[in-house]
């Protein structure tokens, strides 16, 4: 941007996010295909090995269900196979290089010593064979709360900071206490709660009762520290384009100034 | 007691300011937030990258001044950066790429003395 502007370029930017992923009580209404949803919904954070913009590295649940919850989360957290990205049951791989597995390592170091505790993962995953030196990080749940520095910063791994929240205002606090506003989830079986929160929260992609989808015109993009811009969207053609006005006059006469 | 540093460089580090500096002229550092190259310590030519009213400057490294954006050092001023490096591919933008390393940034939380002491002082802009 700061390149951009030397030559008044116009810029659109993604910048990243910390997306919060938020679990009203009502999703634990039924163990029916929808909890299944959800409890994939929770484990999306590890999608690509965590390394996108949209990561959901932030869950935040509802206090009533937060135990339940949490356990169930974390079982199919614990199912995730990490193998050979050639093997088609392999659902996450490495990460993409040694310095950002140092990084991811680095935060979970400070995550333990804020006081965050590490339910499940927390360490670099051993595999064997030729995989044996891979970039392998185990996916990680780290409890605190959300002043953290690892619910704050990008740590665009397979690790995701979980906390409880009271009310549907302190869900909104909470999601919204952040720098960055690019992604969101919000989980509600009441399309009345899911909405007014989707609303409420400072993020340009609010998905509701999913994750990680991208479709075909679907404006994208951030707001605070996030960017600027929407992309995936007609609305992108307005920074690639001008708006030409041309101003005719039909009159044969002078204004009648000079 | 002395006042703690809020950042201080490894000697691996340090060597490695010390050869960019070499080659480049004096330097800068920006802790970068956000994705990707995200959370890792930048290292510019000095002046190259605009440090303005939003950002703080933590202290100097190898005499290279290390700048953070002010809304994040509002979350990370309770922890002390220890910045190191490790091998790897390098930040695209940041000059040690082409060595073959990364500057990596290492956190340590202040005690509760540091802290007190540290409360005392403005911290530069």
């Amino acid at each position: 941007m700061q390149y951009a502007s030397e030559n008044i370029i116009p810029v659109t930017l993604e910048l990243g996010g910390k997306s919060p992923n938020v679990f009203f009580s009502d999703v634990m209404a039924k163990d029916d295909d929808f909890l299944d949803k959800a409890l994939e919904g929770f484990t999306m954070f590890a999608l690509n090995q965590g390394e996108v913009c949209t990561c959901p590295s932030r869950a935040i649940i509802h206090e009533s269900i937060y135990d339940q919850f949490i356990e169930r989360a974390q079982k199919r957290v614990e199912k995730i196979r990490q193998g050979n990205p050639f093997d088609t049951d392999t659902m996450i791989g490495a990460q993409a290089s040694s310095e950002q597995m140092e990084k991811i390592l680095s935060y979970i170091k400070i995550g333990k010593e804020e006081g965050a505790k590490c339910r499940t993962g927390g360490e670099r995953n051993m595999l064997t064979g030729d995989l044996a030196e891979g970039y392998y990080m185990k996916p990680t749940i780290l409890e605190g709360h959300n002043k953290m520095r690892v619910f704050q910063e990008e740590i665009f791994g397979p690790v995701v900071a979980v906390t409880k929240f009271k009310d549907f205002d302190d869900a909104l606090a909470l999601a919204n206490d952040t720098l960055y506003g690019l992604g969101a989830g919000v989980w509600s079986r009441d399309g009345s709660t899911a909405y007014r929160f989707g609303r409420g929260c400072q993020a340009g992609r609010v998905w509701t009762n999913c994750y990680h989808v991208y479709p075909a015109h679907a404006a994208f993009g951030g707001y605070k520290q996030s960017g600027i811009g929407r992309e995936t969207h007609l609305m992108m053609l307005s920074h690639y384009q001008q708006t030409k006005n041309l101003m005719v006059s039909y009159s044969p006469k002078a204004l009648g100034f000079f | 007691m002395e006042k703690p540093l809020r950042v201080l460089a490894t000697d691996a580090a340090l060597t490695l300011i010390a050869k960019l500096e070499q080659t480049h002229g004096p330097l800068m550092f920006h802790q970068s937030g956000g994705c990707c190259d995200g959370s890792a310590p930048m290292c510019y030519p000095r002046g190259e990258f605009r440090v303005g009213g939003s950002d703080v400057l933590l202290g100097e490294i190898g005499g290279t001044p290390f700048y953070m954006s002010a809304a994040q050092f509002e979350y990370w001023k309770h922890t002390q950066l220890i910045i190191d490096v490790v091998p790897g591919r390098g930040g695209m933008f940041s000059l040690e790429g082409p060595e073959g390393v990364r500057f990596l940034t290492r956190s340590r939380l202040f005690t509760d003395d540091e802290v007190q002491q540290l409360s005392t002082e403005g911290v530069a802009a």
